[in-house]
């Protein structure tokens, strides 16, 4: 079994831009290519955020719901195969608040994703995730710290740390392990509630090995960032690695299960 | 659904060539798998049969040469690598060198990184290097980065080299060598895209490729003719490389042709 905690519907460039525009295509269509390609590598479950086709970074109610509308209907039409996570903006607290209501409560939505709208550390978060530990679902929260400049209100690990201390019983996912991982792994190796996924960095050998090692393997699981990443390079990161299969077992589905409780 | 065969159990009915690999010394991190040894077991254990091979020491140390050197003393007796000189254009005595490599220490090929070693595709050394190498039937391979820019230590920002001119250059050329873009994303292709689909000599590896299914989508584009099997080992995971083929709906002459039968066009018999 694989459970991938991370992917989208987003779209995916070509050379001459031979594609139609990816949000011509309708969510059955997008959703059927990236099953395809995970049935391709054995992949049951996808965890799968922002449907709309677009990265919108600052959306409005309108357009968090309408990235939400696409998930629920990706988990109507593939109930099998798909696990929603809503995704919300601590810029309309408001919103999101409704939106974790309807996609959690009323749509089975699995857990929350939060991007760029804000600094996870800011107070504007505090509403999402009490209200993620009231309905008792994980936070998929990206994370990087970049070489080359974060975005305006991109968050690092240390703002996930800060996070995740001030509320020591919601569980956090740092997405793509903190972008630059030696530093994210570390940051929160203190912290119970946060687990890391390997999702989205190039599949630079040392990254599984070195998680395993500092945080332990029932804290990190596999996760792709599909549709921009491959589902290969990130399952690399998995089967590549020199640790054990018992270790590979937890990393590829058996976490995700535990905290999806599924 | 019908799985793809190409798990790596099934690979070495293919006789892969990886056109990728590095031996040495990464200067940030320990890479896991970097020993010679375990390259060497690699065909046992992988299907992959042959190896283009550079250190990474020809990418940082002031002396290519000296690199170059070491390069041969470490490989010279293992038939499954096939060693490529890292070249510096801007180094004295460069040109002398690249005939050392050849005749001396029956390299195969050249590697160069324009933005480790401070020129750019518009550079004179550039256009130098590209005849030089022809006159010595020379394939080139230009690396665009050797990590992902938002993971560089903060002392160490080098930019990916701009394919931008690349094309303008070549068209400038009479009879170029055999030129393979390595570790390059889609944003870099898409500079190149022309150059790709309408020049026979111009090929890619799959490393850094990303997004689903990508490898199938770019044979469409450019012709899987143009594609090679790299993995970047050891610093990336060597399945990533084995997986994007598997995740791919590519059928056994496609993979055939990734796998071998491009790089032998490259390289005849090598």
């Amino acid at each position: 079994m694989i459970i991938d905690i991370h992917t989208h519907l987003i779209s995916i460039p070509g050379i001459g831009n031979s594609d139609k525009n990816i949000t011509e295509l309708t969510v059955k269509a997008r959703t059927e290519t990236l099953i395809f390609h995970a049935d391709r590598l054995g992949i049951n479950k996808l965890c799968l955020s922002l449907g709309g086709g677009s990265l919108l970074a600052y959306p409005t109610p309108e357009e968090l719901a309408n990235e939400n509308n696409a998930i629920i209907e990706a988990m109507e039409l593939f109930p099998e195969r798909i696990y929603g996570f809503c995704y919300v903006s601590p810029a309309e607290i408001g919103a999101s608040l409704r939106e974790m209501e309807r996609c959690i409560e009323k749509k089975g939505m699995k857990g929350i994703k939060l991007w760029i709208a804000k600094r996870c550390n800011h107070r504007n978060v505090d509403p999402i995730v009490k209200k993620a530990i009231e309905l008792d679902i994980p936070i998929l929260q990206h994370t990087w710290l970049k070489a080359t400049g974060n975005l305006p209100d991109e968050s690092t690990p240390d703002d996930l740390a800060e996070l995740a201390e001030r509320f020591p019983e919601a569980n956090f996912i740092m997405a793509h392990a903190g972008g630059k991982w030696e530093y994210g792994i570390l940051k929160v190796k203190n912290l119970p509630n946060v687990l890391i996924d390997l999702a989205g960095g190039d599949p630079e050998a040392g990254i599984t090995e070195m998680a395993v090692d500092i945080l332990g393997a029932n804290r990190v699981v596999y996760g792709s960032d599909a549709r921009g990443r491959s589902f290969a390079s990130q399952l690399a990161k998995v089967y590549g690695a020199e640790i054990t299969n018992e270790q590979k077992e937890l990393i590829l589905w058996k976490n995700a299960q535990r905290l999806l409780k599924i | 659904m019908e799985k793809c065969a190409t798990s790596i159990e099934n690979l070495k009915e293919y006789s892969v060539t990886d056109c990728n690999v590095f031996i040495g010394e990464w200067p940030f991190r320990k890479l896991s798998c970097f020993s010679k040894q375990k390259l060497i077991n690699s065909p046992e254990e992988t299907g992959i049969a042959k190896m283009w091979v550079s250190s990474f020491e020809g990418v940082f140390f002031n002396n290519t040469f000296q690199a170059n050197r070491l390069l041969y003393e470490m490989t010279k007796d293992i038939p499954a690598f096939v060693t490529f000189a890292s070249m510096n254009p801007t180094l004295p005595g460069w040109e002398e060198h690249m005939e050392k490599c050849k005749f001396e220490y029956n390299m195969k090929g050249i590697r160069i990184y324009p933005n480790y070693h401070n020129y750019t595709l518009t550079s004179a050394s550039f256009y130098s290097l590209i005849q030089k190498a022809a006159s010595l039937s020379f394939p080139i391979c230009i690396y665009c980065r050797l990590a992902d820019e938002r993971v560089h230590p903060h002392f160490s920002k080098v930019p990916p080299v701009d394919l931008t001119p690349l094309q303008q250059v070549l068209a400038n050329i009479s009879s170029f060598p055999p030129i393979v873009i390595c570790n390059c994303g889609m944003g870099d292709i898409i500079k190149i895209g022309a150059l790709l689909k309408e020049n026979s000599n111009t090929y890619i590896e799959i490393s850094h490729l990303e997004s689903i299914g990508i490898v199938k989508k770019l044979a469409g584009e450019i012709g899987v003719e143009k594609i090679l099997f790299g993995t970047y080992t050891p610093y990336f995971y060597r399945e990533s490389s084995y997986l994007k083929i598997q995740e791919a709906d590519l059928n056994k002459t496609e993979m055939h042709m990734i796998f071998f039968t491009n790089a032998e066009k490259i390289l005849p018999g090598i």
